[in-house]
Protein backbone atom coordinates (compact mmCIF):
# COMPACT_ATOMS: atom_id res chain seq x y z
CA UNK A 1 0.00 0.00 0.00
CA UNK A 2 2.97 2.09 -0.34
CA UNK A 3 2.76 5.30 -2.56
CA UNK A 4 4.85 6.41 -5.18
CA UNK A 5 5.07 9.85 -4.26
CA UNK A 6 5.20 10.18 -0.09
CA UNK A 7 1.83 12.86 -0.05
CA UNK A 8 -0.06 11.96 -2.60
CA UNK A 9 -2.59 8.90 -2.31
CA UNK A 10 -1.87 5.98 -4.26
CA UNK A 11 -4.32 4.39 -6.25
CA UNK A 12 -5.24 1.41 -3.89
CA UNK A 13 -4.74 3.67 -0.86
CA UNK A 14 -7.93 6.27 -2.66
CA UNK A 15 -9.74 2.80 -3.26
CA UNK A 16 -9.35 1.61 0.57
CA UNK A 17 -10.39 5.04 1.70
CA UNK A 18 -13.74 5.48 -0.47
CA UNK A 19 -14.24 1.36 0.67
CA UNK A 20 -14.88 2.79 4.22
CA UNK A 21 -18.64 2.60 5.38
CA UNK A 22 -20.31 5.77 5.00
CA UNK A 23 -22.68 4.58 7.58
CA UNK A 24 -23.66 3.22 10.86
CA UNK A 25 -25.96 2.75 13.12
CA UNK A 26 -25.87 4.62 16.63
CA UNK A 27 -27.34 2.60 19.65
CA UNK A 28 -31.11 2.56 19.88
CA UNK A 29 -30.79 4.51 23.09
CA UNK A 30 -29.46 7.50 21.64
CA UNK A 31 -32.67 8.24 19.64
CA UNK A 32 -34.57 9.05 22.91
CA UNK A 33 -32.15 10.47 25.11
CA UNK A 34 -32.28 12.77 22.06
CA UNK A 35 -36.16 13.21 22.08
CA UNK A 36 -35.73 13.71 25.61
CA UNK A 37 -33.55 16.67 25.59
CA UNK A 38 -35.38 17.97 22.87
CA UNK A 39 -38.61 17.85 24.83
CA UNK A 40 -36.57 19.37 27.80
CA UNK A 41 -35.71 22.36 25.87
CA UNK A 42 -39.25 22.31 24.82
CA UNK A 43 -37.87 21.79 21.13
CA UNK A 44 -40.30 18.58 20.99
CA UNK A 45 -44.58 17.99 22.00
CA UNK A 46 -44.31 15.09 24.25
CA UNK A 47 -46.62 12.28 22.44
CA UNK A 48 -46.36 9.67 25.35
CA UNK A 49 -49.33 8.64 27.81
CA UNK A 50 -46.84 9.32 30.47
CA UNK A 51 -46.03 12.70 31.45
CA UNK A 52 -42.25 12.45 31.43
CA UNK A 53 -42.00 15.08 34.63
CA UNK A 54 -44.22 12.36 36.50
CA UNK A 55 -43.41 12.41 40.22
CA UNK A 56 -40.11 10.30 41.26
CA UNK A 57 -42.37 8.12 42.98
CA UNK A 58 -44.68 6.93 40.26
CA UNK A 59 -41.72 6.57 37.97
CA UNK A 60 -39.84 3.95 40.83
CA UNK A 61 -43.05 2.06 41.07
CA UNK A 62 -43.44 2.21 37.21
CA UNK A 63 -39.82 0.76 37.19
CA UNK A 64 -40.00 -1.94 39.68
CA UNK A 65 -43.40 -3.11 38.06
CA UNK A 66 -41.65 -3.43 34.71
CA UNK A 67 -38.67 -5.32 36.58
CA UNK A 68 -41.16 -7.73 37.73
CA UNK A 69 -42.31 -7.79 34.17
CA UNK A 70 -39.48 -8.09 32.81
CA UNK A 71 -38.80 -11.63 35.41
CA UNK A 72 -42.44 -12.45 34.90
CA UNK A 73 -42.30 -12.63 31.23
CA UNK A 74 -40.50 -16.34 31.22
CA UNK A 75 -42.94 -18.73 28.84
CA UNK A 76 -45.73 -17.58 30.82
CA UNK A 77 -46.51 -15.25 28.04
CA UNK A 78 -47.91 -18.54 26.27
CA UNK A 79 -50.18 -19.30 29.26
CA UNK A 80 -51.65 -16.05 29.15
CA UNK A 81 -51.90 -15.10 25.29
CA UNK A 82 -50.20 -12.36 23.69
CA UNK A 83 -53.41 -10.71 23.19
CA UNK A 84 -53.41 -9.51 26.91
CA UNK A 85 -50.42 -8.07 26.95
CA UNK A 86 -51.39 -5.97 23.83
CA UNK A 87 -54.23 -4.94 25.63
CA UNK A 88 -52.58 -4.01 28.56
CA UNK A 89 -49.56 -1.89 26.68
CA UNK A 90 -52.28 -0.47 24.82
CA UNK A 91 -54.09 0.64 28.41
CA UNK A 92 -50.89 1.84 29.33
CA UNK A 93 -50.74 4.37 26.78
CA UNK A 94 -53.94 5.59 26.91
CA UNK A 95 -53.73 6.09 30.79
CA UNK A 96 -52.41 8.93 33.07
CA UNK A 97 -49.47 8.15 35.55
CA UNK A 98 -50.93 6.79 38.19
CA UNK A 99 -53.11 4.43 36.54
CA UNK A 100 -50.11 3.40 34.16
CA UNK A 101 -48.18 2.50 36.98
CA UNK A 102 -50.56 0.90 38.96
CA UNK A 103 -51.82 -1.38 35.64
CA UNK A 104 -47.72 -2.40 35.07
CA UNK A 105 -47.56 -3.28 38.80
CA UNK A 106 -50.78 -5.28 38.53
CA UNK A 107 -49.78 -7.16 35.65
CA UNK A 108 -45.75 -7.75 36.55
CA UNK A 109 -47.20 -9.46 39.95
CA UNK A 110 -49.72 -11.79 37.70
CA UNK A 111 -46.98 -13.10 35.34
CA UNK A 112 -44.48 -13.08 38.57
CA UNK A 113 -47.37 -15.23 39.97
CA UNK A 114 -47.81 -17.38 36.65
CA UNK A 115 -43.98 -18.31 36.55
CA UNK A 116 -43.71 -19.22 39.76
CA UNK A 117 -46.04 -21.94 38.88
CA UNK A 118 -44.99 -22.82 36.24
CA UNK A 119 -41.03 -23.28 37.62
CA UNK A 120 -43.22 -26.03 40.00
CA UNK A 121 -43.55 -28.22 37.02
CA UNK A 122 -41.23 -31.00 36.50
CA UNK A 123 -39.51 -30.52 33.23
CA UNK A 124 -38.62 -33.39 30.78
CA UNK A 125 -36.98 -34.29 27.13
CA UNK A 126 -40.78 -34.36 25.76
CA UNK A 127 -40.80 -30.74 26.78
CA UNK A 128 -38.05 -29.60 25.45
CA UNK A 129 -39.95 -28.20 22.18
CA UNK A 130 -41.87 -26.06 25.06
CA UNK A 131 -38.79 -25.01 26.80
CA UNK A 132 -37.13 -23.24 23.69
CA UNK A 133 -40.42 -21.74 22.87
CA UNK A 134 -40.89 -20.40 26.81
CA UNK A 135 -36.88 -19.36 25.92
CA UNK A 136 -38.22 -17.48 23.52
CA UNK A 137 -41.53 -15.90 24.56
CA UNK A 138 -39.13 -14.77 27.52
CA UNK A 139 -36.00 -12.91 25.99
CA UNK A 140 -38.54 -11.31 23.46
CA UNK A 141 -40.83 -10.71 26.25
CA UNK A 142 -37.80 -8.83 27.85
CA UNK A 143 -36.65 -7.29 24.97
CA UNK A 144 -39.74 -5.40 24.71
CA UNK A 145 -39.64 -4.34 27.49
CA UNK A 146 -36.31 -3.35 27.58
CA UNK A 147 -37.14 -1.58 24.99
CA UNK A 148 -40.44 0.51 26.45
CA UNK A 149 -38.07 0.56 29.62
CA UNK A 150 -35.64 3.06 27.53
CA UNK A 151 -38.51 5.42 26.61
CA UNK A 152 -39.33 5.60 30.36
CA UNK A 153 -36.38 6.20 31.51
CA UNK A 154 -33.14 7.05 28.85
CA UNK A 155 -30.94 8.02 31.22
CA UNK A 156 -31.14 4.77 33.42
CA UNK A 157 -27.78 3.28 32.91
CA UNK A 158 -29.18 -0.12 34.51
CA UNK A 159 -32.12 -0.16 31.70
CA UNK A 160 -29.07 1.11 28.98
CA UNK A 161 -26.95 -1.87 29.96
CA UNK A 162 -29.99 -4.78 29.86
CA UNK A 163 -30.84 -3.55 26.69
CA UNK A 164 -27.56 -3.78 25.35
CA UNK A 165 -26.96 -7.25 26.57
CA UNK A 166 -30.27 -8.34 24.88
CA UNK A 167 -29.30 -7.04 22.13
CA UNK A 168 -25.84 -8.57 21.90
CA UNK A 169 -27.39 -12.14 23.12
CA UNK A 170 -30.06 -11.22 20.23
CA UNK A 171 -27.03 -11.02 17.80
CA UNK A 172 -25.71 -13.91 18.86
CA UNK A 173 -28.17 -16.41 17.97
CA UNK A 174 -28.33 -15.33 14.87
CA UNK A 175 -27.32 -17.50 12.34
CA UNK A 176 -24.14 -16.36 10.24
CA UNK A 177 -25.48 -13.33 7.75
CA UNK A 178 -28.80 -12.88 9.35
CA UNK A 179 -29.33 -10.10 12.14
CA UNK A 180 -32.60 -11.97 13.85
CA UNK A 181 -31.84 -15.44 15.31
CA UNK A 182 -33.97 -18.35 14.50
CA UNK A 183 -37.74 -18.46 15.70
CA UNK A 184 -39.57 -21.08 17.40
CA UNK A 185 -42.63 -19.62 18.21
CA UNK A 186 -45.00 -17.78 15.68
CA UNK A 187 -45.86 -14.66 16.70
CA UNK A 188 -48.88 -12.85 15.71
CA UNK B 1 -62.82 15.74 -36.72
CA UNK B 2 -60.67 14.53 -34.10
CA UNK B 3 -59.37 11.26 -34.53
CA UNK B 4 -57.83 9.49 -31.13
CA UNK B 5 -56.48 6.25 -31.38
CA UNK B 6 -58.18 3.59 -28.88
CA UNK B 7 -55.71 2.68 -26.40
CA UNK B 8 -56.49 -0.62 -23.84
CA UNK B 9 -57.47 0.58 -20.52
CA UNK B 10 -54.42 -0.45 -18.89
CA UNK B 11 -52.14 1.53 -20.52
CA UNK B 12 -51.81 4.66 -18.92
CA UNK B 13 -51.35 2.94 -15.45
CA UNK B 14 -49.07 1.15 -17.20
CA UNK B 15 -46.87 4.03 -17.51
CA UNK B 16 -46.54 4.97 -13.95
CA UNK B 17 -45.30 1.75 -12.43
CA UNK B 18 -41.70 1.80 -11.36
CA UNK B 19 -39.46 0.30 -13.99
CA UNK B 20 -38.27 -3.06 -12.80
CA UNK B 21 -35.05 -1.97 -11.21
CA UNK B 22 -36.56 -0.10 -9.12
CA UNK B 23 -36.80 -1.74 -5.75
CA UNK B 24 -39.23 -1.84 -3.06
CA UNK B 25 -36.47 0.73 -0.82
CA UNK B 26 -36.26 3.40 -3.73
CA UNK B 27 -40.28 3.16 -3.92
CA UNK B 28 -40.38 3.73 -0.28
CA UNK B 29 -38.12 6.54 0.01
CA UNK B 30 -39.67 8.68 -2.69
CA UNK B 31 -42.97 8.77 -1.07
CA UNK B 32 -41.52 9.72 2.71
CA UNK B 33 -42.01 13.42 3.18
CA UNK B 34 -38.87 15.66 2.06
CA UNK B 35 -36.45 17.33 4.80
CA UNK B 36 -37.95 20.51 4.35
CA UNK B 37 -41.48 19.45 5.65
CA UNK B 38 -40.48 17.33 8.19
CA UNK B 39 -38.38 20.38 9.38
CA UNK B 40 -41.36 22.58 9.44
CA UNK B 41 -43.40 20.25 11.18
CA UNK B 42 -40.83 20.52 13.92
CA UNK B 43 -40.52 23.96 14.42
CA UNK B 44 -44.42 24.83 13.76
CA UNK B 45 -45.82 21.92 15.43
CA UNK B 46 -42.88 20.37 17.52
CA UNK B 47 -43.70 17.17 15.77
CA UNK B 48 -42.06 14.38 17.77
CA UNK B 49 -42.78 12.25 14.75
CA UNK B 50 -41.57 13.87 12.05
CA UNK B 51 -38.39 14.75 14.02
CA UNK B 52 -37.68 11.00 14.39
CA UNK B 53 -37.78 10.32 10.68
CA UNK B 54 -35.21 13.11 10.43
CA UNK B 55 -33.51 11.56 12.75
CA UNK B 56 -33.61 7.85 11.33
CA UNK B 57 -32.99 9.23 7.67
CA UNK B 58 -29.64 11.23 9.09
CA UNK B 59 -27.92 10.00 11.80
CA UNK B 60 -26.25 7.18 10.65
CA UNK B 61 -24.53 9.38 8.06
CA UNK B 62 -24.05 11.44 10.77
CA UNK B 63 -22.56 9.05 13.83
CA UNK B 64 -20.44 7.59 11.19
CA UNK B 65 -18.69 10.61 10.15
CA UNK B 66 -18.61 12.09 14.24
CA UNK B 67 -17.53 8.59 15.08
CA UNK B 68 -14.53 8.66 12.95
CA UNK B 69 -13.49 12.23 13.51
CA UNK B 70 -13.60 11.82 17.27
CA UNK B 71 -10.98 8.33 16.68
CA UNK B 72 -13.56 5.79 17.19
CA UNK B 73 -14.59 6.84 20.79
CA UNK B 74 -18.69 5.41 20.46
CA UNK B 75 -20.12 7.55 23.60
CA UNK B 76 -18.75 10.71 22.95
CA UNK B 77 -20.11 10.03 19.09
CA UNK B 78 -22.98 9.73 20.57
CA UNK B 79 -22.90 12.31 22.73
CA UNK B 80 -21.58 14.65 20.34
CA UNK B 81 -24.51 13.63 17.63
CA UNK B 82 -27.69 14.41 19.98
CA UNK B 83 -25.92 17.62 20.89
CA UNK B 84 -25.80 18.34 16.88
CA UNK B 85 -29.65 17.34 16.95
CA UNK B 86 -29.78 19.80 20.12
CA UNK B 87 -28.50 22.77 18.10
CA UNK B 88 -29.86 21.56 14.86
CA UNK B 89 -33.59 22.05 16.05
CA UNK B 90 -32.93 25.04 18.08
CA UNK B 91 -31.26 26.94 15.00
CA UNK B 92 -33.63 24.83 12.24
CA UNK B 93 -35.62 27.73 11.43
CA UNK B 94 -32.46 30.08 10.67
CA UNK B 95 -31.79 27.52 7.96
CA UNK B 96 -32.21 28.70 4.69
CA UNK B 97 -31.95 25.31 2.92
CA UNK B 98 -29.15 26.84 0.41
CA UNK B 99 -27.67 23.55 1.10
CA UNK B 100 -28.91 20.11 2.02
CA UNK B 101 -29.65 19.58 5.18
CA UNK B 102 -27.13 16.45 5.81
CA UNK B 103 -24.56 18.88 4.76
CA UNK B 104 -25.57 21.52 7.42
CA UNK B 105 -25.62 18.89 10.13
CA UNK B 106 -22.09 17.98 8.55
CA UNK B 107 -20.85 21.34 9.42
CA UNK B 108 -22.86 21.46 12.85
CA UNK B 109 -21.05 18.34 13.75
CA UNK B 110 -17.65 19.22 12.87
CA UNK B 111 -17.75 22.25 15.16
CA UNK B 112 -19.39 20.15 17.99
CA UNK B 113 -16.72 17.70 17.52
CA UNK B 114 -14.17 19.88 17.28
CA UNK B 115 -15.25 21.45 20.60
CA UNK B 116 -15.56 18.10 22.53
CA UNK B 117 -11.84 17.22 21.23
CA UNK B 118 -10.95 20.59 22.74
CA UNK B 119 -12.26 20.54 26.03
CA UNK B 120 -10.36 17.33 26.42
CA UNK B 121 -13.29 15.06 27.20
CA UNK B 122 -11.45 12.23 25.47
CA UNK B 123 -7.73 11.46 26.89
CA UNK B 124 -5.77 12.16 23.50
CA UNK B 125 -2.24 12.19 22.11
CA UNK B 126 -0.48 15.35 21.57
CA UNK B 127 -1.90 17.24 18.80
CA UNK B 128 -0.26 16.56 15.52
CA UNK B 129 0.55 20.77 15.03
CA UNK B 130 3.11 20.40 17.64
CA UNK B 131 4.74 16.85 16.40
CA UNK B 132 8.06 17.38 14.83
CA UNK B 133 9.54 14.14 15.45
CA UNK B 134 7.03 11.27 14.43
CA UNK B 135 7.55 8.85 17.47
CA UNK B 136 7.07 5.05 16.83
CA UNK B 137 3.59 3.59 17.08
CA UNK B 138 3.48 1.29 20.29
CA UNK B 139 4.12 -2.30 19.43
CA UNK B 140 1.51 -3.93 20.78
CA UNK B 141 -1.24 -0.53 18.81
CA UNK B 142 0.51 -2.09 15.42
CA UNK B 143 -0.74 -5.82 15.20
CA UNK B 144 -4.06 -6.55 13.24
CA UNK B 145 -4.76 -2.97 12.60
CA UNK B 146 -6.30 -2.37 9.95
CA UNK B 147 -7.02 1.27 8.46
CA UNK B 148 -9.87 2.13 10.43
CA UNK B 149 -7.91 1.39 13.24
CA UNK B 150 -5.17 3.28 11.42
CA UNK B 151 -7.48 6.50 11.28
CA UNK B 152 -8.46 6.53 15.00
CA UNK B 153 -4.90 5.71 16.07
CA UNK B 154 -3.69 8.91 14.52
CA UNK B 155 -3.49 12.39 16.62
CA UNK B 156 -6.42 14.15 16.81
CA UNK B 157 -4.91 17.41 14.18
CA UNK B 158 -4.02 14.57 11.91
CA UNK B 159 -7.30 12.23 11.76
CA UNK B 160 -9.64 15.47 11.81
CA UNK B 161 -7.68 16.54 8.73
CA UNK B 162 -7.54 13.39 7.12
CA UNK B 163 -10.88 12.43 7.42
CA UNK B 164 -12.23 16.04 6.06
CA UNK B 165 -9.87 15.54 3.06
CA UNK B 166 -9.23 11.84 1.97
CA UNK B 167 -12.65 10.76 3.03
CA UNK B 168 -15.60 13.87 3.41
CA UNK B 169 -13.66 15.42 0.17
CA UNK B 170 -13.09 18.76 1.76
CA UNK B 171 -10.47 21.35 -0.08
CA UNK B 172 -7.77 22.30 2.05
CA UNK B 173 -9.25 25.99 2.13
CA UNK B 174 -12.46 24.66 3.21
CA UNK B 175 -10.92 22.67 6.10
CA UNK B 176 -8.55 26.21 6.94
CA UNK B 177 -12.35 27.74 6.94
CA UNK B 178 -13.93 25.10 9.03
CA UNK B 179 -10.71 24.21 11.58
CA UNK B 180 -9.93 27.79 11.99
CA UNK B 181 -5.94 26.69 10.32
CA UNK B 182 -4.14 28.30 7.72
CA UNK B 183 -4.65 26.18 4.81
CA UNK B 184 -1.17 25.65 4.73
CA UNK B 185 -0.98 23.38 7.94
CA UNK B 186 -4.27 22.19 6.54
CA UNK B 187 -1.57 20.67 3.61
CA UNK B 188 1.16 19.72 6.66
CA UNK B 189 -1.51 18.33 8.64
CA UNK B 190 -2.45 16.08 5.64
CA UNK B 191 1.22 15.23 4.72
CA UNK B 192 2.43 14.04 8.27
CA UNK B 193 -1.25 12.44 8.99
CA UNK B 194 -0.69 10.57 5.60
CA UNK B 195 2.75 9.10 6.21
CA UNK B 196 1.89 8.29 10.46
CA UNK B 197 -1.10 6.38 8.41
CA UNK B 198 1.69 4.49 6.49
CA UNK B 199 3.56 3.58 9.41
CA UNK B 200 1.16 1.94 11.10
CA UNK B 201 -0.16 -0.20 8.56
CA UNK B 202 3.13 -0.95 7.12
CA UNK B 203 4.08 -1.71 10.78
CA UNK B 204 0.68 -3.99 11.58
CA UNK B 205 1.73 -5.50 8.32
CA UNK B 206 5.10 -6.59 9.04
CA UNK B 207 3.81 -7.52 12.70
CA UNK B 208 1.50 -9.94 11.47
CA UNK B 209 3.59 -11.84 8.17
CA UNK B 210 6.16 -12.40 11.33
CA UNK B 211 3.13 -14.07 13.51
CA UNK B 212 2.15 -16.62 10.56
Amino acid sequence: MLPTEPDRLSPEERAALAALPREREPSRMLEERTVEALRREGGLRSRRGIDPHAPFGWVAAGLAAALALFAGGVVVGQWLGTRTTVDAIVAVEQSNAMQAASLVQQTGSQYAAALAALSQVPSSAADSGWVAQGREVALAALHSVADQMVQVAPDDPLVARILQMLEADAAEDAPPGETTPVRQVVWF
Amino acid sequence: MLWLPSLPATQPFRALRPPTHVTEMTVRLAVQPPDRELANAVIHGGDEGAFRTLYRRHTPRLYQFVLRFLGGAEMDAEDVVQEVWVQAVRKLESFRWESRLETWLTAIGINVAKDHLRKGRRKRETDAVDVIELPAPARSLEAHIDLEGAIAALPDGYRTVLVLHDIEGFKHHEIADTLGISPGTSKSQLSGARRYMRRLLSSAEEENHAAY
